[in-house]
């Protein structure tokens, strides 16, 4: 008993830690529990119920003061849990929905493969989720948005099927992508300013110059595909209807939520200089405008492409893109108004819990229809309102609830929200932002069109032939089904309690007028105006349905396969650019490859070429020299032995022939004294003579030559 | 007495392969204990010298003067002990593991032989003191990791080791020009923290350049750095415990721990930043990075795809010395140790795939996790960890990069890095993805999964890769600041 009171009073000190490490240990539970079905979904929803619990105490707690726990040194770059009412109210919905979705799972996953695995993932995915609204810290918030993107990825492929992969796929890379577009920016803002810490630094940003543009345009991507903001959304239609019906509620409900918690923390927060008076608004107000239009263009070209799908899910994951565009066009409009945004704060903050509470529910309700008809395409479906009441009804609440119906949730948020853009038209008396409210308007009229289209075509009409027996709503359906309308019912009711309980305290964590947030409160919603604003694309919508449907013109509009930016933009461009490089790296290494090992080659060409010269060329030519030397040398010797042979042959003739002569000379004087004293018995003295005679010259020429 | 560890370190293997060498082919078990006798006394050695380090204390040895100023000389710095240790720690457990892999194998006698051989190579290269003592064990490594190379002795193996040799010949011979400069222009080749070469007359300065150019390029040959790199992919015909450890761990970090030489003990930082020449290695290396990582991507053999992914992750490493910074060099310095890691896992876990399916292709080996659960959960830890997910430990050497980058007035560099990130997961998750999540022809193991030779080392570094991140503050990074503070 002692040590239960002390593991609670542990838990109760560090709730954001146990937050965080409860869904790991559920983990790990469910791991153990492999085969026991019972067990191991009870762990999965008693442990998410224990956690939603754990995010209601913190909720209270941050209330009075926000929580902060740190551990300095951990992981070599430090942690931080620091929640304040913003990111607390955020863990309340999240958990919520989550602990609904768990509960939907018993039912729903009873017939698909591999539910340990589910249940695992789903646990650590909510581990990652509430991590990344539970962090006061930059670094610490990467972490557990990284965590969520891959482990969500399990969910996303639950299936295992061709389509299943192919929509992970595209959404794992975006992810990753996203995940490092977000820690390029998060480095740079620290090097920028010294600090990942999540508090206002305009200020500090303004000294940084051309760099605050990198750091926003990087965190912005990060967070904004996640976010799904046109253009970076291509993954989310694909993912969302691939995943089980719970793991769908929980992307669209929950998990798109994250990008947009990080866009509002990023342009609300960080870019926002923390004192009214400073000079340094206009750099997030500029950024409001720009995120302005960007919301502006995901939520009507998303409402447009939601209208025109046949796919239950395909069209609630566009409509998902759709509402994030409303709900990112609060934070524009937030941004752009600066000190004065509480108005568009409230209105985005209203409309991220609406849209949490119908679009999960509106998943779940698609996953139940699907899973008693195995049925995803409208044209297929009709008239199932008698066989599910509890689900018609909820359905109807919901799509009541995203048409913004005055008494649902969606009228209170998209009220605050056009207020908000009017105001921003208001501010500067930009045109463009007049422009901007019409086609707010507009998408207005095409969600009531969308989920009236959808809504009919389940429920209403006759049914098709093949849906014959259907069985019963399960109570565990019921139950989650009627909290979800429920929730809806209470958020579109008592709109001064939420406002005043949990947005405007929530507001205090950013840089806004007091005033202006107790006009926020003072909002009563019910005034002419407002219903005039919010019944003419109700009007407008249920026109278009009717048209349209009238004119048979669902079946016949579709969009030319170009159209996609998938196809259009992204695709070439990944395949070229890694053809590209894959080009350039194969070609070098053909290249260097080939010439670095052609030098051997070459050496060996060189060398058979020599060998060629030697053994040929020189060969031959030798041998032919050899040959002409040898017939010459052979004349030579020829000739000198003839000339021997006949010096020789002929020596005692011409010896005997010489001495004749010689003696004739020597003793047959003619008379002349000459020939008697040079004769060859004293040539020796003749000789002596001629020496003596040389002497004696060369003497006198030595003595007196001088 | 520390003086004889160094030398101890070298010499341990060396008898340990000559003893192998006389030991009857038939006789594995007293060969395969021989050999990891060895090793481990190696890695005993090489961290008996740790507690030195870290109290940095430097063991010397200075024995054989070749020729006046030429001298085998051991110098165990931090530097050289991050190298050593860490590849004679994973030399033990390549080796337990070539144990298994190579039981149905030709040739044990001479694999084992000079499998341990290289290990005394690359401790010289480790502990080298000089310039010219690295030479000399570079080019033996060269030498005595030629036979595992072509071990296999098909033609194709052949081709393989001529190119790696000629391409590790060309590479000493330019270290081997660049050593008679230096030496003449410095007077000595020794390692001095500051570097030697600063103090060079200003005159010839060109010189420098010149040098820094032929030793860069020489050691870029075994960094496989872009254009230089080919033999490496070639060389994967070897087997895999080879691939595992040399061409992820010694090979390859010997060029890379060369450089860092080049940089740190012979240069000096000051110099290096007056001459200004590593900008133009920094657009080689992104280059590298880059280019190594797409070129991963269209690889289906697993053993190639690993090949490349080294190339990619190295050139991280130079790129983070080359900053010459303390983030960068720490990051490059950790990026060293925590990639060897991760690497020498990921080349396990490829060598268990092909001993148990006999599959080398990616596309073969769809829903191979059935089979090999745990196989394919190491290799998912490597994976994440070399993309860098938290808290295994490659995370940790990316964010030293990327701070470091960004800290440097050079983003360009963490973009290059981020960008390749991006690529690492474009080329792992599918490996991952195919194992887990696809339908292949695989069924459950029916007793233990894998030779225990071969599944023990690997989910031991598994768990050592993540162990190495979580406690980063206590092991590797204290290390490396041992080295930071010498130079920095």
């Amino acid at each position: 008993m002692v040590v239960l009171s002390a593991a609670i009073n542990l838990t109760l000190d560090n709730l954001p830690l146990c937050i965080v490490t409860f869904p790991l240990l559920a983990t790990v539970l469910i791991a153990l529990f492999n085969r026991r079905e019972i067990w191991r979904n009870l762990v999965a929803v008693s442990f998410s119920g224990i956690v939603f619990y754990l995010c209601v105490q913190l909720f209270l707690n941050v209330l009075e003061a926000p929580v902060v726990l740190t551990w300095p040194q951990y992981l070599g770059v430090g942690f931080e849990f620091k929640v304040d009412l913003f990111g607390a109210l955020f863990a309340l919905f999240a958990s919520l929905v989550w602990f609904m979705a768990a509960l939907f799972s018993w039912t729903y996953m009873s017939h698909e493969h591999r539910r340990t695995r589910y249940y695992a993932f789903l646990m650590l995915t909510l581990t990652g989720c509430l991590g990344v609204f539970l962090t006061g810290e930059l670094f610490s918030l990467f972490f557990f948005f990284e965590m969520m993107s891959l482990t969500s990825y399990v969910l996303v492929v639950h299936a295992e099927t061709k389509e299943a992969m192919a929509a992970g796929r595209n959404y794992l890379y975006l992810s990753i992508f996203g995940g490092l577009s977000l820690l390029a920016g998060i480095l740079l803002l620290q090097y920028a300013t010294g600090t990942t810490a999540i508090t206002p630094q305009g200020e500090m940003l303004a000294g940084a110059g051309s760099t605050r543009f990198f750091i926003t345009a990087f965190l912005m991507i990060g967070f904004g595909i996640k976010a799904g903001m046109v253009p970076l959304h291509i993954w989310l239609p694909k993912a969302h209807p691939v995943a089980p019906s719970p793991a769908s509620a929980l992307l669209s409900g929950i998990m798109i939520k994250t990008g947009a918690y990080g866009i509002i923390r990023v342009v609300n927060l960080i870019i926002t200089p923390a004192a009214a008076e400073h000079g340094h608004w206009h750099f997030s107000e500029n950024a409001g405008y720009v995120m302005i239009w960007f919301a502006v263009v995901t939520m009507f070209s998303a409402a447009v492409m939601a209208l025109f799908q046949s796919n239950i899910k395909r069209i609630l994951a566009y409509s998902s893109i759709s509402q994030m565009g409303y709900i990112l066009m609060g934070v524009g409009c937030a941004a752009y108004l600066g000190y004065e945004g509480a108005i568009a704060f409230g209105g985005f903050t209203y409309h991220i819990l609406n849209h949490a509470f119908f679009k999960a529910g509106l998943f779940m309700m698609a996953g139940a229809i699907y899973a008693r008809t195995h049925e995803l395409e409208l044209s297929r479906l009709g008239g199932l309102a008698r066989s599910a009441p509890v689900t018609t009804v909820a359905f109807l609440v919901s799509a009541a609830g995203i048409a913004g119906f005055p008494g649902f949730n969606g009228y209170i948020s998209k009220t605050l929200l056009h207020h908000a853009i009017v105001e921003a038209f208001q501010h500067h008396h930009l045109f463009s932002l007049r422009l901007a409210e019409i086609i707010f308007t507009l998408t207005g009229a095409l969600t009531v069109c969308y989920i009236f289209k959808l809504f009919t075509g389940i429920f209403t009409g006759s049914r098709p032939a093949h849906l014959t027996s259907i069985p019963r709503e399960p109570f565990l359906e019921k139950a989650v089904f009627g909290a979800i309308a429920a929730a809806v019912l209470y958020l579109g009711l008592a709109p001064q309690a939420v406002l005043k309980k949990a947005i405007a305290p929530a507001a205090n964590s950013f840089t806004y007028d007091s005033y202006k947030i107790n006009y926020l409160l003072k909002q009563h919603f019910l005034n002419t105006a407002d219903l005039v604003g919010v019944l003419i694309p109700i009007a407008l919508g249920l026109t278009l349905l009717y048209v349209l449907k009238r004119r048979k013109l669902f079946q016949k509009v579709s969009f030319p396969a170009w159209l996609s930016i998938d196809r259009a933009v992204y695709a070439p461009l990944s395949r070229s650019s890694l053809a590209l490089f894959t080009a350039a790296g194969g070609g070098l290494e053909q290249g260097i490859d080939g010439s670095y090992l052609r030098i051997p080659a070459a050496f060996g060409a060189v060398c058979r070429g020599m060998g060629l010269f030697e053994g040929d060329l020189i060969d031959r030519a030798g041998r032919r020299l050899n040959k002409a030397v040898v017939q010459v040398r052979e004349k030579i010797y020829a000739l000198w032995m003839a000339l021997i042979n006949a010096v020789f042959g002929n020596l005692a003739l011409l010896l005997r022939r010489g001495f004749k002569t010689l003696f004739q000379v020597d003793y047959r004087p003619r008379g002349s004294k000459l020939f008697q004293v040079v004769n060859i018995s004293n040539l020796d003295f003749d000789l002596l003579l001629i020496v003596m005679i040389l002497v004696i010259i060369l003497g006198l020429i030595f003595l007196f030559g001088h | 007495m520390p003086g004889f560890l160094p030398l101890a370190a070298v010499l341990f293997p060396l008898a340990g392969a000559l003893i192998i060498r006389f030991i009857h082919e038939e006789k594995s078990a007293w060969r395969s204990s021989i050999a990891v006798g060895a090793i481990i006394l190696t890695f005993a050695s090489a961290a008996s010298m740790l507690p030195y380090t870290m109290r940095g204390e430097i063991i010397e040895v200075r024995l054989i003067p070749l020729v006046e100023n030429l001298h085998i000389y051991f110098r165990v710095d931090s530097l050289g002990m991050i190298f050593g240790i860490v590849s004679s720690t994973l030399w033990v457990f390549a080796m337990i593991y070539s144990i298994g892999y190579m039981a149905r194998e030709h040739g044990q006698r001479s694999y084992f032989t000079f499998f341990v051989l290289s290990a005394s190579a690359t401790m010289g290269v480790a502990f080298a003191g000089n310039l010219f003592t690295l030479y000399i064990f570079y080019e033996y490594l060269a030498i005595c990791t030629y036979p595992l190379v072509v071990h296999a002795q098909t033609r194709e193996a052949t081709r393989a080791g001529i190119k790696y040799i000629s391409y590790s010949f060309g590479g000493g011979a330019l270290i081997f020009l660049s050593l008679f400069a230096i030496l003449s222009l410095a007077g000595t080749l020794d390692f001095a923290p500051g570097g030697i070469l600063g103090s060079v007359d200003p005159a010839d300065r060109g010189w420098l350049v010149v040098i820094f150019v032929l030793c860069i390029a020489g050691f870029s040959t075994k960094a496989a750095v872009m254009p230089l790199h080919s033999w490496l992919p070639s060389a994967m015909v070897a087997p895999t415990p080879v691939s595992a450890l040399l061409h992820a761990v010694a090979i390859v970090k010997a060029g890379v721990f060369g450089i860092t030489r080049v940089f740190y003990s012979l240069y000096g930082v000051e110099t290096l930043r007056e001459l200004n020449l590593t900008g133009y290695l920094a657009v080689v290396i992104c280059f590298t990075i880059i280019a190594g990582s797409v070129m991963a991507i269209k690889q289906d053999v697993l053993k190639l795809r690993l090949a490349y992914s080294t190339i990619g992750q190295l050139g991280y490493i130079t790129l983070g010395t080359l900053m010459l910074t303390p983030f960068g060099l720490a990051g490059g310095l950790l990026h060293i140790i925590n990639h060897a890691f991760l690497k020498i896992t990921l080349f396990f876990c490829a060598g268990i795939i092909i001993t148990v399916t006999g599959k080398t292709s990616l596309s073969d080996l769809a829903g191979v996790g059935r089979r090999l659960p745990l196989t394919m959960l190491a290799f998912s830890i490597g994976a994440f960890g070399l993309m860098g997910m938290l808290p295994i430990c490659g995370y940790l050497s990316k964010y030293y990069l990327l701070t470091a980058g960004f800290s440097a007035g050079k983003p360009v560099y963490a973009y290059v890095i981020l960008m390749s990130t991006v690529l690492n997961s474009i080329y792992y998750l599918p490996i991952i993805v195919n194992a887990f999540f696809k339908q292949g022809l695989f069924e459950r193991p029916r007793s233990i999964e894998a030779p225990l030779t071969m599944l023990v080392p690997t989910v031991i570094l598994a768990v050592a890769a993540v162990a190495l991140g979580l406690f980063a503050g206590y092991t590797t990074i204290p290390l490396v600041n041992a080295v930071i503070r010498t130079i920095f």
